[in-house]
């Protein structure tokens, strides 16, 4: 299976419980290229957990946006949801689990509660 | 004694009702952060035992998120009793791994287990961590069925450990035992049996989860173990005897220490 030639966008009400959408996404984007299960795992705790973040003590008629996007070795997620204004403190615990999930996060992503991070495959790309 | 979290029982009672109703992940981190010092726990318990104290720690605590996602509080246990149980059952699990290689079938977990032992065994012969197509080829399935295992076993439910009787009918192996643990089996029956067998001497250990795992008849058994069936049958009446006199004691004996 080639990797999705193009991102997928997803667009979901801001509620928790939907974010399992999120994680069945990433994973099957992920299955494209050469992930092991912990890399999915991994994955799926990111974007759960950064997800989560993002629609934090929002209405659920906020819209949380996500993109992701395939590369040779690696599945890059972006998300945002516009006019909610700055991302509230990561939690500890949250923290904790990104570290584990050894993904790259980008620091600096402008626009309202949005994130961007990047999981690299473990098994070099053939 | 369990130390108590900050906030007390009812305020940890009352954040998981707040989870439930929201399913807000913050509010589950903070059920998890007050309990920090348990994960601490029982990882420092489990040092110089082969894995690094990073790796226990960090398993311990995802072993804590994940057992408030399946934290009912209807059931009686406090959640740091089952949190407790839930770390020490994944710590015990993750050293036991690499030496057991039958793994008693959960229902919602058969699957991932299978997906998580072929991925052992690729891991062996590529002498590297299979990717999901390649896992879903050696399984004989789709990437679909891979991804689904992994995300039922995220999801999973503390289903009790079952084996088909003689008659067909599906039996709880700690039915079998004849005990129960008012709170605690109700939660997770199927870690207290782990712990137990965890510590009873190879060949009982093999018996049982031939017969209660693998779901052998008791003349294969026999055969396999190079003893008579009459003799095996009373090998596994007194197994079952010995497990359900320690599962006894542990009920009785003192509260673990912090």
């Amino acid at each position: 299976m080639a990797p999705t030639p193009r991102p997928i966008e997803l667009h979901l009400p801001a509620d928790p419980n939907l974010l399992r959408v999120a994680r069945v996404a990433v994973a099957a984007v992920a299955a494209a290229l050469p992930f092991t299960l912990d890399d999915i795992e991994d994955l799926r705790i990111a974007v759960d957990e950064l997800g989560a973040r993002a629609i934090e003590d929002l209405e659920p008629d906020a819209t949380l946006e996500l993109s992701i996007s395939a590369s040779d070795d690696g599945v890059t997620v972006a998300g945002r949801v516009p006019g909610a204004g700055p991302l509230p403190p990561l939690h500890p615990v949250a923290a904790d689990l990104l570290a584990m999930a050894r993904i790259d996060l980008d620091p600096e992503v402008a626009g309202d509660r949005a994130f961007r991070f990047t999981k690299r495959a473990s098994v070099p790309a053939t | 004694m369990t130390r108590e979290p900050p906030g007390g029982p009812d305020e940890v009672a009352a954040l998981f009702e707040r989870y439930r109703q929201t399913g807000d992940r913050r509010v589950r981190n903070e059920i998890v952060e007050r309990h920090r010092h348990l994960a601490d726990g029982v990882a420092r318990r489990f040092q110089a035992r082969g894995l690094a104290t990073d790796d226990l720690r960090q398993t311990a605590l995802l072993a804590m998120v994940r057992a408030a996602d399946r934290f009912d509080p209807s059931k009686g246990a406090t959640f740091a009793t089952f949190a407790g149980q839930t770390m020490e059952g994944e710590l015990k699990r993750a050293l036991r791994d690499r030496s057991w290689a039958v793994r008693p079938p959960r229902a919602a977990q058969e699957r991932y287990l299978e997906v998580r032992q072929r991925e052992e065994a690729l891991t062996h012969r590529l002498g590297r961590a299979p990717t999901v197509p390649e896992l879903a080829e050696a399984i004989g399935t789709d990437v679909d069925t891979v991804l689904d295992a992994i995300e039922a076993a995220g999801a999973r439910s503390s289903a009790p450990l079952t084996r088909t009787d003689d008659d067909g009918a599906d039996v709880e192996v700690d039915a079998l035992l004849g005990a129960v643990d008012a709170g605690f089996a109700a939660v997770d029956r199927s870690m207290v049996v782990d712990d137990l067998l965890a510590d009873v001497d190879p060949r009982t250990r093999e018996i049982i989860q031939l017969r209660y795992y693998e779901r052998l008849g008791q003349d294969e058994i026999a055969q396999r173990v190079g003893v008579s069936q009459s003799y095996l049958s009373r090998l596994l009446r007194k197994a079952l005897e010995d497990l359900r006199l320690r599962l006894e004691e542990r009920d009785e004996g003192p509260a673990s220490p912090p």
